[in-house]
């Protein structure tokens, strides 16, 4: 059996692991197996906007244990995977396990490193695959969407629902072909394959953004309603130490009713506007006290209380606990 | 009349300069024009390989003079451009004047910095168009085919592209499109459109690659401007609106003045494709853009692309990208 463990946030590190794990060289990011353990290659590189990708392409030919521990440093593996399984497979994230027998599994997934993944298979499965490594933050600046923010939880949470993996479509399957395809010829060939890497992705994320958004709200909401909505809660938790924007204002601002408003505002976020609120301003609240770096009157302060009992009141409602102790557990 | 030049390579100072010569201010590298000037704006995109790309969607309320003068550092401007023009574009290049008085333009043109260039636009003229400026540094490190600037002065496929564009192909129509029907409240919308761009470029740049391998006449050479400019306004007419059925060929042959035959052969040789290929090709298109969006479900995609049975819409999109609407 052959198995291969790593924690890693740099591919390129992984590679020269995997290749002293192997005892061969790679040649120019490329790394071909020695036959008794596959038979195929395994390939880096990095896009220009600095993403860390793999390709995968090869036939094991051992039993074979591929496994990334979780890691304290958070970021996310996107990976397109086609795994063609003569006997068995196991693919587990977190405490999760799926098993394949004889068959193809070709998904489009993202994984967090904060839970361990692996894939356990049988001697003769064809593995071919792209990964890209995107760095949390990646996500939110280089792409323009601190929305995300909103939607990557919900759907990391989904996990354990067969792990939300995407089956691999003729549209996917073209663009990775497209990608392994070795052009000696290409005058550009760095350009091709990163345009078909950023494609891979935003199809990946559009996908996931229309179906999470749309799944957690139960009722049929206008996209743009939605959107409007997220951009008032920016609003009203942007700042906690003056008083709360009046409903008015807000309805305003959204160009909505207040009826309106308020009704898209409880079913996108599960509460009436000022008891979310209230509650953001608590948990602001609790962070604040966890650095151990203010007295409870400064954080009543931050959060606009002028009363340090109100605060501690309103405190205890919401988390269940007395802001004193709260700051001493941290 | 506003003058506005090109003086710096990075199209972030340009929009800083034009926005102090209109007296407004740029915010997240975007500027909305004064409507004294134009309804509209242009907004700078940087791209992942270190290029910007400055887009922008303009009705223009002035005349207006663009600038540039050649300099000692070569690069190369490119252009993605969709006018409808008001009356004429006047083109000075080192001097020489030459007016366009064709009133539609869609087309790509390549100029560079070894001439002094400028145009002068007319009011009510409606403008959407994507830039890049291709520095000699840049293409020297992303191009395996650039040789200095002789490389791409010799193409013959963008010679002169500044006054008679290379007419968009149905990749370019379908890019450019996109690019601007993008939703700008999609919180993926800068990506999407980045990726628009690059693909856009990454075409241009694999076209001209081949072109100065094997050279061959470009369009424009083979056909007259007048002709040209009219098969340029079809094909915008062809891709405006799927909900409805498009002009007969007979119809078109008689806005452009040409016989039915020879608006055949001519769309051909510049689309490199049939007249309703072309329409068709680019309706399953906007029919798969559609559904990526995830927004729309197969019925309405259909009935917005003027499918009223569901079941032709749904064998049309098959013929096209082989798999049912249904599982995009």
């Amino acid at each position: 059996m052959f198995s291969f463990e790593y924690i890693h946030s740099s591919y390129s590190r992984m590679m020269e692991d995997l290749a002293a794990r192997l005892n061969v060289r790679p040649k120019d990011n490329w790394l071909f197996f020695p036959e008794d353990i596959a038979s195929g290659y395994y390939r880096f590189l990095q896009l220009p906007n600095g993403l860390d990708v793999n390709i995968i392409n090869f036939r094991m030919n051992k039993d074979w244990l591929i496994h990334r521990k979780s890691d304290e440093e958070e970021y996310y593996t996107l990976r397109f995977d086609e795994l063609t399984v003569e006997k068995e497979i196991s693919i587990g994230i977190d405490k999760d396990v799926v098993e394949r027998k004889k068959e193809t599994v070709a998904v489009a997934y993202l994984t967090s490193s904060l839970f361990d993944w692996y894939y356990h298979g049988t001697k003769g499965t064809f593995f071919k695959g792209i990964n890209i490594l995107i760095p949390k933050e990646w996500l939110g600046k280089l792409m323009g969407i601190e929305l995300f923010d909103d939607i990557l939880p919900a759907y990391l949470a989904l996990k354990s629902r067969s792990f939300n993996m995407e089956p691999l479509d003729k549209v996917y399957y073209e663009l990775m072909n497209e990608v392994m395809q070795e052009d000696h010829d290409s005058p550009l060939p760095n350009l091709y394959i990163h345009n078909r890497v950023q494609l891979l992705m935003e199809r990946f994320f559009t996908r996931i953004h229309s179906r999470v958004s749309l799944a957690d709200v139960q009722s049929n909401i206008k996209h743009d309603d939605i959107y409007t909505v997220l951009k008032i809660e920016k609003l009203l938790t942007g700042n906690f130490s003056d008083k709360p924007r009046s409903i008015e204002e807000l309805s305003r601002k959204a160009t909505m009713s207040s009826t309106k408003l308020k009704k898209i505002f409880k079913s996108v976020f599960g509460l009436p506007i000022y008891e979310y609120y209230q509650q953001k301003r608590m948990q602001r609240a609790g962070e604040l006290l966890a650095t151990g770096k203010y007295s409870l009157k400064q954080v009543a302060e931050k959060i606009g209380y002028s009363n340090i009992n109100n605060f501690s009141t309103a405190f205890k409602k919401h988390m269940k606990q007395d802001p004193s102790t709260f700051s001493n557990t941290g | 009349m506003i003058e506005i030049e090109l003086i710096s390579h990075s199209y972030k100072e340009y929009v800083k300069n034009v926005a102090a010569t209109l007296h407004t201010e740029v915010k997240d590298d975007l500027l909305v024009f004064p409507t004294s000037f134009a309804d509209g704006y242009m907004q700078v995109f940087e791209l992942p390989n270190g290029l910007e790309a400055l887009v922008a969607d303009m009705v223009f309320h002035s005349d207006a003079l663009y600038k540039r003068k050649k300099s000692a550092d070569y690069f190369c401007n490119l252009t993605f451009n969709e006018v409808e023009v008001s009356g004429s574009i006047r083109f000075f290049k080192d001097g020489t004047e030459m007016e366009d008085k064709g009133d539609y333009r869609a087309g790509v043109a390549l100029s560079s910095s070894l001439h002094d260039t400028s145009f002068i636009v007319k009011a009510d003229t409606k403008a959407k168009t994507i830039n890049f400026i291709l520095t000699e540094e840049w293409l020297k490190t992303n191009l395996s085919f650039f040789d200095g600037p002789n490389t791409f002065e010799a193409s013959t496929l963008y010679k002169n592209t500044l006054t008679h564009p290379e007419p968009f192909d149905a990749q370019n129509r379908i890019l450019f499109d996109e690019i601007f029907r993008t939703d700008r409240n999609h919180p993926l919308h800068k990506m999407i459109i980045k990726n628009r761009i690059m693909f856009l470029l990454e075409h241009f740049l694999s076209k001209m690659y081949r072109n100065i391998r094997k050279p061959g006449d470009a369009v424009v050479k083979k056909m007259k401007d007048a002709d040209l400019g009219k098969l340029m306004e079809i094909e915008s007419i062809l891709v405006k609106d799927f909900s409805q059925p498009p002009p007969t060929i007979v119809n078109l042959a008689a806005r452009t003045g040409m016989s039915v035959s020879k608006l055949k052969t001519a769309f051909k040789k510049v689309y490199n494709t049939g007249i309703y290929e072309y329409y068709q090709k680019n309706r399953m298109q906007k029919a798969r853009s559609l559904l990526l969006t995830g927004q729309y479900t197969v019925k309405e995609v259909g009935l917005q692309l003027g499918y009223t049975n569901l079941s032709n819409f749904s064998l049309a999109f098959k013929k096209e990208f082989g798999i049912l609407p249904s599982h995009v």
